[in-house]
């Protein structure tokens, strides 16, 4: 029987899908008795989505990118 | 003085490296906004803090030499992240020194989450900001994960940014970042656990 602290260490391969048939039904299996594992593999999800969901909405342009970035264009401009 | 873009101001590679070819320094600015921090994580991952803004650059420098011959086989991050991580590891032989990255990741922590039976000590509950959509809509929150991204270690924030955000194959992230399978798997949920602490410790103090 998987203990709490294993379900923990293993979440993230059971919600990517990398866990083996016998390790996934074992995982299953405590899920079903443990509400507090349900609750937090839950979390782990809507974390992992909440990340993956991230907006990229705006780029900051400060002024060492600024530098870099002048730096290339006269690097490219002499070749 | 920093000011904020559209990073979608040119529509996609092909367009904004013609215009970095024409010489235009929005392109320029874009290109390096959108992808130079990126290029700074995977060069820390691989070898540390200390070279990693230094190879960076001299990944820019390489791309920019060979920008004509780009020829769209892969998309311009995953080949930037490429040259970059070929450049650093290059230098980690050059160094010929062990790079000491995600201090003791490896070893088995204590987690004081779990009591010495391996139950959890503190019930867990049910978030009440429980969709993705409701934890991005709260400023806090959304800051929280953002703040929490930029201060994994290194390791694993690439990992996670490969993975997560990039969307590349655990096999061609081991390949990058010379990890094995495992190694990277645990990095990844070290960090992903790390931002799910902080968005539980939010939503329980609240």
């Amino acid at each position: 029987m998987l203990k709490c602290r294993q379900i923990e260490q293993l979440a993230s391969d059971y919600l990517d899908k990398d866990l083996s048939f016998r390790q996934r039904m074992a995982f299953k299996l405590h899920l079903f008795i443990c509400h507090n594992c349900r609750n937090y593999v839950r979390q782990l999800k809507i974390t992992i989505t909440s990340i993956k969901l991230m907006p990229a909405n705006q780029i900051i342009v400060d002024d060492k990118t600024k530098a870099l970035a002048k730096v290339l264009r006269e690097n490219a401009s002499k070749q | 003085m920093s000011d904020k873009r559209d990073p979608h101001h040119f529509e996609n590679d092909a367009a904004l490296i013609a215009a970095m070819l024409e010489g235009d320094s929005t392109a320029f600015e874009t290109a390096v906004a959108l992808y130079h921090p990126k290029m700074v994580t995977i060069a820390k991952a691989i070898i540390g803090e200390a070279f990693a803004e230094e190879i960076a650059q001299d990944a820019w420098i390489s791309a920019i030499r060979s920008l004509s011959e780009f020829a769209g086989r892969s998309s311009l991050n995953t080949w930037l992240i490429q040259i970059t991580a070929n450049a650093a590891k290059t230098r980690l032989r050059r160094e010929k020194r062990q790079v000491s990255l995600d201090e003791n990741w490896q070893k088995k922590e204590t987690d004081d989450r779990f009591d010495h039976t391996g139950h959890w000590q503190e019930p867990v509950s049910q978030w009440e900001l429980e969709t993705p959509e409701a934890i991005l809509a709260n400023d806090q929150l959304s800051d929280i994960i953002s703040k929490t991204f930029e201060q994994l270690p290194p390791q694993q924030q690439a990992v996670l940014s490969l993975y997560d955000l990039e969307g590349e194959s655990m096999s061609e992230i081991c390949n990058i970042l010379d990890l094995s399978a495992s190694n990277a798997r645990v990095l990844l949920h070290r960090a992903r656990s790390a931002i799910q602490q902080k968005i539980a410790q939010y939503q329980d103090n609240d």
